[in-house]
């Protein structure tokens, strides 16, 4: 490879450094950056929050409320086919079960070209964010990047009490070492491009639900 | 169709062929052109005007500001030790490291890599820092088939044109133009309508993500902390090009890093709100290396091209903290210049006023020495930046370089030389006033000149010029007595 050395490459950043001026200090307390607090209700804040961004939030109380409105969008979707990972996902195995009996086609999730066929992805997320209304989704054992991405339609399940009130607080709870790949979703695929008016689902699933079990 | 007169640097011979040879000529041709002055001004007023609506959501919008730009400050003043540590992580990461003094550096790494890989397709995300090396033109020209994947640099690749602004790269091609082109390029039916227009590029790329065997993003942050290079998009495609493809290159400028991940929801904040008006982009991606044991997808292959390309240079000078630039574009929106004269004009990877400074320091003052001056030095910019660059400073500064430097045409030198030596003689200066109080009077009316010659022809188009008064000592005796009367009038 034509790669300059490390060290020449480090050593010319040192010498342009050579005067690196008045100290500044790296500011430890970011809270004045904050919008949202835990006293404001993630909750209502973040369902608030996925509405405006285009997304459609939907409440559910329990498992079983939450089985039913997963088949209720897959009905409304007109989805034939679903890619369901096999991560850690609230009622996961309830959610399968369900699919199969309304005849919906649960495509392999360890065939690596599914979602690009699948009419929707049901996954879990790690975190939610109530200030952008962000999802997390990691890589990792079970895992699927596409399975949120290459589908028409997604559906993302949250759990109330991963709802996180700021970004701020997101930022501070990364793991160590980070997942290989962690998006945060705050939207559907949009775009902007021709003249500024706003299309969805330009690569990625122009619709997006969001059930949030309490 | 639409009535379309030509834009200035916008050819179908392709970006800056066929466009005038100076900034000058091309500025007066872009103003001039009622089609630019429209297309720019609607479109940069809205993110503008986005902007606006938005930032007051943070409790402290300029607060939260300043933090940003301490924190990259800081970041700038070590940024040996930083760039140490997240060089380190990634490898931990299992990530390939390479560093490129330069754009060609670059390219030849990555054609490389591309070679290793044999790579059939190669998918790419929007990166600005690709367009600054001319990326696309280095791996074509090697015989690979690169594709451009956000919709606006696919609309751009196909028309052969270079971006006019940096967050929305076609701002200055209108939908019908894009219905001409994908009726010719891609064989559909005419239409106008920007979704039937993105339905059908989606189809296109959609196969192409499917079959890609390499992807390149550019970085908008990068975490020294964790190793992690996070890119945003609200299209999608920067999560297809850097999960589908068995290889990723990931190409960044040096300047893009922060200490830790605590600090990236500081600029997360700010990003999308100052770039479009946006709460936060749809999808803001977190790159830490190749996939892990256990990962069914994700790429096995992560490279990184650290790129200096006059960095350092920047890093070492007064302009430092013009690297604290983020590249959210809210400057070019503000900036009265660039809704006039749109960003073409400046014939320049980055254009707008941190184009204005970055592109004469990462290249050379000769090559860009008219844009310092491409400035009413109104303060917008500096009003506008979320990381409180203090371009209309930095843009002064420049404008001194250019004259230290010789760039300065000789009307100017003349000028001053002229200017210096009156100055400095007494009887040169009043002999000068002299004169120039008779040439002045010279077919005067009601003490104003409708026409000056030469180079004062500019300012007698659009205005009248008051002619020269007398000095103030000999108009001591007549403003006395028009004291004295108003006194005994009052």
């Amino acid at each position: 490879m034509p790669s300059e050395s490390q060290s020449a490459f480090f050593s010319r950043i040192t010498a342009a450094l050579a005067h690196r001026g008045p100290t500044v200090d790296l500011p430890e307390d970011l809270e004045i950056a904050r919008v949202v607090n835990g006293g404001d209700n993630p909750v209502e804040v973040f369902v608030r929050r996925v509405e405006q961004s285009g997304m459609h939030p939907h409440r559910v109380r329990g498992e079983a409320a939450l089985v039913e409105k997963v088949l209720e969008l897959t009905t409304q979707l007109s989805a034939r086919s679903a890619i369901v990972p096999n991560e850690e996902m609230p009622a996961r195995e309830e959610i399968v079960a369900g699919l199969r009996a309304c005849g919906i086609d649960l495509l392999n999730p360890d065939d690596p070209d599914a979602a690009f066929t699948a009419d929707v992805g049901i996954t879990g997320v790690r975190m939610a964010v109530a200030e952008t209304a962000s999802m997390s989704v990691v890589s990792g054992e079970g895992h699927r990047r596409l399975a949120s991405l290459a589908v028409p339609a997604h559906i993302a399940i949250v759990r109330a009490e991963q709802i996180v009130p700021d970004l701020l607080d997101w930022g501070r709870a990364a793991a160590t070492p980070p997942p290989a790949n962690e998006v945060l979703i705050s939207a559907m695929s949009k775009t902007a491009d021709i003249e500024g008016i706003l299309v969805p689902g330009v690569h990625g699933p122009g619709i997006v639900h969001v059930l949030v079990l309490e | 169709m639409s009535v379309s007169l030509p834009i200035a640097g916008q050819g179908a011979s392709a970006g800056h062929a066929g466009a005038a040879v100076d900034f000058k000529h091309r500025a007066a041709d872009a103003a001039t052109n009622p089609r630019i002055a429209a297309i720019f001004d609607r479109s940069a007023r809205m993110k503008d005007d986005a902007r606006r609506l938005i930032l007051p959501e943070l409790p402290e919008p300029l607060a939260t500001r300043e933090l940003a730009a301490t924190i990259k400050r800081h970041t700038l003043q070590n940024l040996d030790r930083y760039l140490d540590q997240f060089v380190t992580r990634v490898r931990e990461h299992g990530g390939h490291v390479h560093f490129a003094a330069d754009g060609a550096q670059a390219n030849q790494i990555i054609t490389e890599i591309a070679q290793a890989a044999s790579a059939r397709l190669i998918v790419k995300s929007k990166s600005m820092v690709s367009e600054e090396i001319e990326l696309n033109h280095a791996l074509e020209a090697a015989g690979f088939n690169v594709l451009e994947t956000d919709l606006g640099e696919y609309i751009l690749q196909l028309a052969n044109e270079k971006p006019s602004h940096i967050v929305t790269p076609m701002a200055h091609k209108p939908k019908e133009e894009v219905g001409e082109l994908f009726a010719r390029k891609l064989g559909i039916e005419y239409s106008d309508d920007p979704t039937t227009l993105t339905k059908a590029a989606r189809k296109v790329l959609r196969d192409r993500f499917f079959e890609a065997d390499m992807g390149i993003i550019g970085a908008n942050f990068a975490v020294a902390d964790t190793g992690t290079v996070v890119i945003v998009t609200n299209e999608g495609n920067g999560r297809f090009c850097s999960s589908r493809p068995r290889r990723l290159v990931c190409l960044m400028g040096i300047e893009k890093l922060i200490p830790r991940m605590k600090y990236l929801p500081v600029f997360l904040k700010l990003l999308g709100k100052s770039a479009t008006g946006q709460r936060i982009t749809s999808y803001t991606s977190l790159i830490s290396g190749p996939r892990r044991p256990g990962d069914f997808d994700g790429p096995e292959e992560f490279h990184l091209v650290l790129l200096d390309n006059g960095r350092t240079k920047v890093l070492a000078s007064e302009y430092r903290e013009a690297l604290r630039c983020i590249r959210c574009g809210a400057c070019l929106n503000a900036c009265p210049i660039y809704r006039k004269i749109g960003g073409h004009a400046y014939d320049a990877t980055y254009p707008g006023p941190i184009g204005s400074v970055i592109s004469p320091l990462f290249t050379s003052l000769a090559q860009y020495a008219d844009l310092p001056s491409a400035c009413s030095l109104c303060g917008a910019c500096l009003d506008a930046c979320p990381v409180r660059i203090d371009l209309p400073t930095q843009l002064i500064h420049l404008r001194q370089d250019v004259i230290k430097a010789g760039h300065a045409p000789l009307s100017w030198k003349l000028g001053f030389k002229g200017w210096k030596l009156g100055m400095s003689s007494s009887f040169l200066y009043r002999m000068g006033a002299r004169m120039g109080r008779v040439f002045m009077k010279l077919g005067a009316r009601d003490g104003w000149k409708r026409k000056l010659p030469a180079t004062g022809a500019i300012w007698t188009r659009y205005r009248d010029i008051p002619t020269m008064p007398k000095p103030f000592h000999s108009r001591w005796d007549e403003l006395q007595k028009e004291i004295e009367q108003e006194n005994a009038e009052g």
